[in-house]
């Protein structure tokens, strides 16, 4: 008997290769004498998604202390990733990768990097997310 | 008799979720008039919805926004209005259109420049096949 696919192919039946979506975000400004808080969009979605990890890529030196950072949606939201450390200071171009604490991502939302601690002095850095679609 | 499928899966057969892809513009200063790029296109895509994401107060001057192509940058996006915006709104632009062809670049321009504030320009799509 032959089997005939009707439905569309769902993320879940993807390979896990081919089910990864990334997103990356502008740069944001660890210089809280710039800019008291620093806000970036990495995307917005229409569909509800799940984080999988979430990278950490330093442009320039992050200066100073205490530099804690937050991914969530449309702003200052901590939803996703919850005051992060990410040290006091770092060498240029080095990354990290977070488990997020919160992977759920309900549809209709821009995910957001914010900077929640920033007493730093000077660096940039950019917030880059791996995520799946929630679809059956 | 079992029908074996031998060659790859197509856009077009990948559930809505599956089938959509995003790109982000970097940070638009619309007192400036910046513009800038989302990504380079290879393949035909179709644009499936479009944002801007208020990262800076707009302020009620009269700014719009483009998205489209260089050569025709507002294909897909023509003069919507972001003016009078909060920090964090999320503003829905309308599609003017939504077929982007192969070897493009899409860009985000803001194409009345007035008053202060920044947007990031956020878009959905998909690829023809």
């Amino acid at each position: 008997m032959p089997i005939i696919k009707t439905g569309s192919v769902s993320t879940n039946q993807l390979s896990t290769q081919q089910k990864t979506k990334r997103a990356v975000s502008g740069y944001i400004d660890t210089n809280s004498v710039t800019v008291p808080v620093c806000i970036s969009a990495l995307m917005y979605n229409s569909t509800a998604i799940i984080v999988k990890k979430i990278g950490v890529y330093v442009v320039d030196e992050i200066q100073g202390i205490n530099f804690v950072l937050d991914v969530g949606i449309d702003g200052t939201d901590n939803a996703i990733l919850d005051g992060e450390a990410i040290g006091t200071s770092v060498t240029a171009d080095v990354d990290y990768a977070f488990d997020p604490d919160t992977a759920a991502v309900a549809s209709g939302h821009v995910i957001t990097a914010s900077t929640k601690t920033q007493d730093g002095t000077g660096g940039t850095i950019q917030v880059s997310i791996e995520y799946e679609e929630v679809d059956t | 008799m079992v029908l074996i499928r031998t060659g790859p899966i197509l856009s077009s057969e990948l559930s809505s979720s599956a089938k959509i892809k995003r790109a982000v513009s970097q940070d638009l200063d619309v007192s400036a008039g910046n513009v800038n790029a989302l990504f380079y296109t290879s393949t035909a895509v179709t644009v499936l919805a479009a944002r801007a994401y208020v990262t800076k107060v707009v302020s009620t001057n009269a700014q719009t926004i483009d998205i489209g192509i260089t050569g025709n940058p507002d294909s897909v996006v023509k003069d919507a209005s972001i003016q009078t915006q909060a920090t964090d709104a999320v503003v829905t632009l309308a599609l003017t259109g939504t077929a982007i062809a192969a070897d493009e670049l899409v860009i985000a321009t803001i194409s009345t420049a007035a008053g202060t504030g920044n947007v990031i320009a956020c878009i959905e799509y998909r690829e023809n096949d």
